[in-house]
């Protein structure tokens, strides 16, 4: 596995994404703030390290990474197409692709729907529920680019 | 216009997870392909070269063992030498004949999903055992010459070893019959770790 969301700096990581300062991260947990400061930075590592390497095994050229949103903006060389690669607590590292998808026929369709509604609240990011896994997708990937 | 007509198509697009349906599989080099960025920064636009091209790769591979041959054979000019030289050629030809359909395969994996990676750890088992077998050969040999291994010539082992020169050329030869017979080219890209290999659609 490229990454473990099962850790406590994964926790810290996740609570900071969500807009939560440092200081009220260590007053939460009661630890001081310089370790909460170190624990994000091997995080921040981790992070950065887990896109990349997925980025590099799905062929993707790098366009943009923010390491605090735990979100990697490129292009897909063998299918020429923009593609996501994101970070979600529950869901871990994704990879998705810039197409409709045919939901309708997908065996994954729950676990899409899931998967969207998950990390949208993770960002605190309020989207339309509707019946089409790849049209929300398209909202939240949407807002998710603008804050990259 | 434009933009309003990108604005348009923008609408029909989705995202989805899997990998879209129909997607140009076979990378087009008369576009640019873009390089994985190593700093995430800005994108240099390259296109893959001389030495990416798998057959080429193998071609230098074949050169590059070949090139003993000169070097030795001088010392192989006699009949036990030479035919020692003739098995190690012979065990090499039989031992490319039982993994070619595996190469074959292979080369049908890149062709069929566009690319095929092979991962660091892999590389590294068979890195480590070629770096094994090497100094288990290189040993027998510092026994032999000093004596304490008797019986065997100094200069069997190089003369079987030397035999096998021959797979690269078996390799190359492969793979040629592979484009000819598909249409496309092998490409590989190395990216750290990563040993990916690529088809391109001949025009």
């Amino acid at each position: 596995m490229l990454l473990s969301t099962n850790d406590k700096q994964f926790g810290f990581w996740a609570m900071r994404r969500s807009g939560m300062p440092n200081i009220s991260i260590a007053n939460q947990l009661g630890i001081s703030r310089q370790a909460v400061s170190r624990a994000l930075l091997i995080m921040d590592e981790k992070i950065e390290t887990a896109l990349r390497k997925m980025a590099n095994a799905n062929q993707i050229a790098i366009e943009k990474i923010n390491i605090e949103q735990g979100i990697l903006l490129g292009r897909s060389i063998p299918f020429q197409t923009a593609t996501i690669i994101f970070i979600s607590g529950k869901h871990g590292v994704q990879v998705w692709y810039e197409h409709e998808g045919n939901c309708g026929t997908c065996q994954r369709y729950t676990e899409c729907i899931e998967l969207i509604w998950d990390y949208a609240d993770e960002l605190n990011i309020k989207i339309k529920r509707s019946a089409d896994p790849t049209k929300m997708a398209e909202e939240l990937f949407t807002k998710v680019k603008a804050s990259v | 216009m434009t933009s309003r007509l990108s604005v348009v198509i923008h609408g029909w697009l989705g995202w989805c997870p899997n990998v879209p349906a129909g997607a140009r599989r076979h990378v087009n080099l008369s576009n640019e392909v873009m390089a994985i960025s190593s700093n995430g920064g800005d994108l240099p636009a390259e296109k893959y070269g001389w030495l990416q091209r798998f057959r080429n790769w193998i071609l230098l591979q074949a050169l590059f063992y070949t090139a003993f041959i000169p070097v030795f054979m001088p010392l192989f000019v006699t009949g036990a030498y030479l035919s020692v030289f003739m098995v190690g050629m012979i065990i090499a030809t039989l031992a490319f004949v039982v993994s070619a359909h595996r190469l074959w395969r292979q080369y049908n994996d890149v062709l069929a999903q566009g690319y095929r990676e092979e991962s660091g750890t892999k590389r590294t088992v068979i890195l480590y055992l070629v770096i094994a077998t090497v100094s288990l050969l290189v040993c027998f040999e510092i026994l032999i010459f000093v004596g304490f291994i008797s019986g065997i010539d100094f200069l069997i082992l190089p003369a079987l070893m030397i035999g096998f020169s021959i797979i690269p050329w078996y390799v190359l030869l492969l793979v040629i019959i592979w484009e000819s017979k598909t249409g496309c080219r092998l490409y590989f890209d190395r990216k750290g770790e990563h040993v990916s290999m690529f088809v391109v659609r001949e025009h």
